[in-house]
């Protein structure tokens, strides 16, 4: 005992000295984690807290203690427990100074053991350990103490799925959740509040450490999830969504409800202001106590009552916040009101008295205010209160989806206050405050967010309230923009630094942007209801004539708008800003302009034009009489309007060709154009498209990015989607004929092995392949066959493209890509001949690459990340071919042949290419094992009939999935082999490959190597396999039970496998017989844990 | 450098590069920096402040010498982009001085006699092979008058 004692003091002292080196060290951990494994280690432990001094050491023998206490429970008697138990208390009691980390780990053993230990005792064995816990608490010698193992207590018996201990299994945790809200939970809760009470008059210093812990407590119970306890499926489902638990006790709990807890909480919050860590649990335990709900109130006016406290102490705490500089404060009070908006109902805040309720209208945008003016003085990306200006917004959100029931004034002053201020936090001095400092720092294009999607949830909220007062927001930011307006000229003329102008234009248009228009979702844009509400009350009228000479003379000039509509105005403001630019960029300003603000005002107008322009009356029920004659179908304007819009796409190709993001957006506008027919039907009248068209098709549009290149053509597809059949071919000749005829002509021409050598032929390839991209990308129905025959001549000559240029790799790419554009988009249009033309394309270009891929020089850099392109495109290529017979519901005999097997050939041509090291890439190996998933559930029968060589090279990948990567992975192996049992019962020699596939996991489970959650997974398909294979599976749990050198050990597995063997033999798996192992399955894991050696 | 330019006669005449707006040079295509054929292995673009117009960042390797080098364009400037190639030929020999007899494939390029086999792995392999009577392809990568000698195979094909 002394020796190995010794031993690990000296591996101890190895393993935290500084200067040791790599070798010792390893030696030194080795033998730790052995000795962790070690059977039996209570004597050495108990010997190492006794003799020992080096806390390393303690902490490791607690943490060995729990590992060997939970391993060997079965073998272990309730005197051994309970000794082992009583010897921990009693030696944390006789070493309170020890380090805190030692106690909890040692006290954590023992709230595991009493965990473990109820279900097999007497009812009585929780509660009386719980008063005996409690009785600590009454002498200040052993309050610590106590206090210790009543957090450890509540840590261990709460049921958060992730923190799930999978010692045990999970109706077992649920058991002992149930079994301490009984009785137990509210008792350590009232002996706290007791010490509570006691500690309070005393100054916080001595006791700093019991204060923590009682409100780490207080913050346990009031954290403690009351609610319906769910099955584990659906536990894991809500755990992911629901972060925040409400607090739901039964009536037990009335002293919750009392005035007295909500005072002490504030009380000691404001007591604990110099403590930060205290305060911030007092905090939490304050948003916990805004949640309280359910069967407690008994009835309507006792939760009226409630609120009105809470309400009242929030404006209190509100207002003290705003006196102060902590952003901690502001956050927590932030969190505090949201929670309670989110946890009460509109029915339940209405009846708070009118007097108080707008009280904490006024002490909320006290706050709010305070809260966005600091946040603009701060450095944007340090985000800290841009957290807080989250939450604010998120609360003014909340309170805006309640203003139907609500009493609208004042909320709607408060939210114009919002608005105005957020609007202020964003413009430069004078009128507003923003900090440009930072504005003049080199920015990363590649990596830098546009304001409107990094801003886009703030910027959504500050729209909606903005539309709550869009008589004074609209009008204010139609003014502050085309006063801006108005000096851009006078800048640009003088050359004069306006970095901070065109900041501010930047942001009033992305507030226009979000307040006219709002997305349902991400691409269906309307016009929000509130404006038509508003417009179908007091409907400015517009006067077209008026309009019509002001845009034919007027616009750009920034004289007045012809309208005070405060819909159309803005509108109009836009449009107004829009040609200014077209203006100076047309008298070679171009680099006196910020190309940010033309993006943005591009975007605005697509939004707004997506929304406004040409409505269809289908989507809306009222269509409000200013919009239709201004922007409606047979409004003169309208018309207008799609050549104005086509002169700024133009400008911004022009002009902008070098700035990716801008040229893209300004295609996104065109796309936004073609998507609606009626604009489609003008546009294609218009001569300016049609000059944008010729220069196109005549190749001297250059665009800067393959993105742009397939937008474009994308676009034009769709736009011929919208003619009459017939002009189908016509249009596709006119618009991309001549591309089509010289890529096809070259493809199938000598000339082609020039293609690699030349830069001028290999740029005419790429943005060939590029504009095929985006016409497969633009396909629908109506045009399927001539999109098809278009496409195909292409796909075909690319094989032999490929196979020249193998050392290209954009070419090699691009190539790829457009398989996977076409095989995604139009796989499920095409007919049952074009789906064989276009397998037999697809078989050929893998074929072609995995030959090409084998012979690829070595010498170039960068090979590495190109083969993790090609192959991840590859994968991607088979798994869109492979949805064909997914949702092929008419004919489905008839592909379902052609496409399995090709799908199956083509793994069998790109599998030799992928690695172990390639698989590392996340998305590549995820993509992998899914495409193998399917085909192993979707056609099992077809993979156990390979020939061996393949079959033994995807049981290889299995396994090597298996433990490798992460739990997604895992998962897809464990269906994919749940699929692969069922179907091998006739066939001995594959059953054996999957068997040891078996084998591995459940050598896993028993070393506790897989995840708690994966258990049901798992559970299904040893399932499957013991009643397919029942001989197999005998084998395989043979063969593990042999390799264990020890007999008890053997005589436990053998029981814990025979215990997964159904008493009837089953063949039929059916959902219940599934569920019902799953539960036997989890027993089984909880048994088997370290006994495998 | 200058020099071999006089003395490479095959492509008298002939553009060594071309031009190309910056923007739409991608990664793995060719560009000239500072009088070198390089291979893009990145770009990034970047703008000064918020409000500036875009450049481009390129990181580029020397196709002969395998040195980094790096360029800055506005996204808009043309920049040389070289003109590459890659031809195979079979070794019909290779004399005392080092220097390959080179018969191109039907149909591609010119007998060459003016390449030197290099003392590398590649260079040695390639004597090897010619040394044990093996039919040999080489491949050589050409760009602004320079040429490499890139890859070494065996000819299986018979032809």
């Amino acid at each position: 005992m002394d020796r190995v004692l010794a031993e690990l003091q000296e591996a101890a002292r190895l393993m935290n000295a500084p200067s040791v080196n790599q070798e010792q060290r390893k030696q030194a951990e080795s033998l730790l984690l052995k000795f962790k494994k070690s059977e039996k280690p209570y004597a050495v432990c108990k010997s190492i807290l006794e003799n020992s001094d080096d806390p390393y050491l303690h902490f490791l023998a607690s943490s060995t203690l729990k590992e060997g206490v939970m391993r060997e429970w079965a073998l272990l008697g309730d005197t051994e427990i309970d000794q082992l138990r009583d010897y921990l208390l009693n030696y944390a009691h006789s070493h309170l100074g020890t380090h805190a980390y030692v106690l909890r780990q040692m006290l954590h053993v023992v709230a595991l053991i009493v965990k473990r230990s109820i279900m097999s005792r007497d009812a009585a064995y929780l509660d009386t350990f719980v008063s005996n816990v409690c009785s600590l608490f009454s002498s200040p010698n052993t309050l610590n103490l106590g206090l210790e193992i009543a957090e450890a207590l509540l840590a261990e018996f709460t049921v958060a799925d992730k923190t799930l201990s999978s010692y045990m299994s999970y109706q077992h945790n649920i058991d002992c959740k149930r079994a301490i809200e009984g009785n137990s939970l509210y008792k350590i809760f009232i002996s706290t509040m007791e010490v509570i009470d006691q500690l309070k008059n005393s100054p916080v210093s001595p006791h700093r450490r019991e204060w923590l812990q009682l409100m780490s407590i207080l913050n346990s119970v009031l954290s403690w999830d009351f609610g319906v306890i769910l099955s584990k499926r659906l536990a894991q489902m809500s755990s992911l969504s629901l972060p925040v638990v409400n607090l739901m006790p039964s009536a037990q709990w009335a002293i919750l409800k009392e005035e007295k807890v909500l005072a002490l909480l504030v009380e000691l919050h404001s007591a604990f202001s110099t403590e930060r860590d205290i305060q911030h649990t007092t905090r939490h335990c304050i948003v916990q106590l805004g949640t309280l709900q359910g069967s407690i109130f008994n009835d309507q006016s006792e939760r009226v009552n409630f609120l009105s406290r809470y309400i009242a102490a929030m404006v209190k705490l509100a207002n003290g916040a705003c006196a102060q500089p902590s952003n901690e404060e502001d956050h927590g009070i932030a969190l505090a009101i949201r929670q309670l908006l989110w946890a009460n109902t509109c029915q339940d805040l209405v009846n708070v008295h009118v007097g108080l309720f707008r009280e904490f209208l006024g002490a909320v945008s006290e706050l709010s205010v305070k809260v966005m003016l600091k946040s603009a003085k701060e450095d944007q990306d340090e985000g800290s209160t841009q957290d807080v200006v989250d939450v604010i917004l998120d609360i003014w959100y909340t309170l805006l989806q309640m203003m139907d029931t609500l009493p609208r004034s004042p909320l709607d002053q408060c939210m114009l206050r919002v608005v105005e201020c957020y609007v202020k936090c964003h413009l430069a001095p004078p009128t507003g405050i923003r900090d440009d400092s930072q504005d003049l720092d080199e920015v990363d294009v590649d990596t830098e967010e546009d304001d409107r999607l990094k801003f886009r949830d703030q910027l959504e909220i500050v729209g909606s309230l903005a539309r709550i007062n869009l008589e004074q927001t609209l009008p204010h930011y139609t003014s502050l923009l085309l006063e801006r307006a108005r000096v851009v000229r006078k800048v640009v003329e003088n050359q004069e630094e306006c970095t901070a102008l065109y900041e501010d234009l930047h942001w009033i248009v992305l507030l226009i942007g979000y307040a006219l228009a709002d997305a349902p979702t991400d691409s269906d844009l309307t016009i929000p209801a509130t404006i038509l509400d508003y417009l179908a009350k007091q409907d400015v009228s517009v006067n077209v004539e008026s309009t019509q000479a002001y845009i034919q003379t007027q616009l750009g000039q920034c004289a007045d708008l012809p309208t005070q509509n405060p819909i159309i105005a803005p509108i109009f403001a836009i449009m107004e800003l829009s040609a200014l630019y077209q203006d100076i960029l047309g008298k070679g300003g171009c680099h006196a302009l910020s190309p940010q603000v033309f993006s943005s005002l591009i975007w605005a107008l697509t939004r707004i034009m997506s929304s406004y322009h040409m409505p269809n009356e289908r989507d809306y029920q009222f269509i409000p009489t200013s919009v239709v004659a201004t922007f409606g179908v047979d409004s003169p304007i309208s018309g207008w309007l799609v050549m104005f819009l086509v002169e700024k796409i133009i400008s911004g190709l022009v002009y902008y060709s070098g700035e990716q993001s801008t040229v893209e957006d300004c295609l996104a506008l065109l796309q936004a154009c073609a998507k609606n027919s009626r604009v489609s039907l003008v546009l294609m009248k218009d001569d300016n498209f049609k000059k944008l068209v010729d220069r196109y098709t005549s190749g001297v549009l250059i665009l800067p990015s393959s993105k742009a290149n397939r937008m474009l053509s994308a676009a034009l597809t769709v736009i011929m989607s919208h003619l009459p059949t017939n002009e189908h071919q016509h249009f596709i000749d006119r618009v991309f004929g001549s591309i089509r005829d010289s890529t096809v002509k070259m493809l199938f021409s000598p000339e082609i092995s020039e293609v690699p050598s030349s830069p001028v032929l290999t740029q005419q390839i790429l943005t060939a392949l590029d504009t095929f991209h985006g016409i497969a990308a633009g396909i629908v129905n109506k045009i399927v066959d001539v999109v098809f025959n278009t496409v195909i001549p292409i796909l075909e000559g690319s094989v032999n493209l490929l196979k020249i240029s193998q050392h290209v790799q954009p070419i090699t790419r691009s190539i790829l890509e457009l398989f996977c554009a076409i095989a995604d988009s139009g796989i499920l249009q095409i007919d049952k001949v074009q789906t064989h033309r276009l397998y037999e394309t697809c078989y050929k270009v893998l074929k072609c690459y995995s030959d090409s891929a084998a012979s690829r020089e070595s010498l170039t850099v960068g090979v590495e990340d190109d083969r993790y392109d090609n192959i991840l495109l590859c994968l991607e290529l088979l798994s869109h071919l492979c949805s064909k017979d997914f949702f092929n519901f008419d004919e489905p005999d008839s592909y379902d042949e052609t496409s399995s097997r090709l799908v199956l050939v083509g793994l069998d041509i790109i599998v030799p290419h992928i690695d172990v090291e390639l698989l590392k890439f996340p998305k590549l190996s995820n993509e992998f094992f899914k495409l193998i998933t399917f085909i192993c559930e979707v056609y099992p029968e077809k993979v156990v009939g390979l020939p061996d060589n393949v079959v033994d090279q995807i049981v290889l990948m299995l396994k090597v999935g298996l433990n490798n990567y992460n739990d997604d992975i895992t998962f897809y192996i464990f269906n994919a082999v749940s699929a692969l049992s069922v179907h091998s019962a006739t066939n001995p020699l594959f059953q054996k490959k999957i068997g040891q596939i078996i084998k591995h996991t459940l050598l896993l489970i028993s070393g506790q190597e897989l995840s708690a959650e994966l258990y049901d997974t798992a559970a299904d398909m040893v399932f499957s396999f013991i009643c397919k294979c029942r001989s197999e599976y005998l084998t395989v749990v043979n063969e593990i039970v042999v390799q264990q050198e020890d007999p008890t050990s053997q005589e436990c597995l053998r029981t814990a496998f025979s215990a997964l063997i159904p008493a009837t033999p089953t063949t039929t798996l059916t959902r219940r017989d599934k569920g019902k192992f799953s539960k036997i399955f989890e027993n089984f894991a909880v048994n088997v844990y370290g006994i495998c050696r | 450098m200058s020099d071999e330019f006089e003395v490479n006669q095959a492509d008298a005449g002939a553009a060594k590069w071309i031009p190309q707006q910056a923007s739409a040079i991608k990664k793995g295509g060719h560009i000239m920096i500072k009088g070198r054929p390089c291979k893009v292995v990145n770009i990034s673009t970047s703008k000064p402040g918020k409000h500036g117009s875009a450049k481009c960042n390129f990181t580029a390797i020397d196709l002969f010498t395998g040195d980094k080098k790096e360029a800055i364009s506005p996204g808009h400037a043309n920049v040389d982009v070289p003109i590459v190639t890659r031809l195979e030929y079979t070794v019909m020999d290779i004399d005392d001085s080092g220097f390959f007899s080179l018969m191109p494939n039907e149909g591609q390029g010119e007998m060459r006699e003016d390449i030197r086999c290099p003392d590398d792995g590649e260079g040695e392999k390639a004597r090897t092979m010619f040394n044990d009577g093996k039919d040999v392809m080489v491949t050589i990568l050409t760009a602004i008058g320079e040429d490499r000698l890139v890859d070494v195979k065996e000819n299986t094909k018979g032809n």
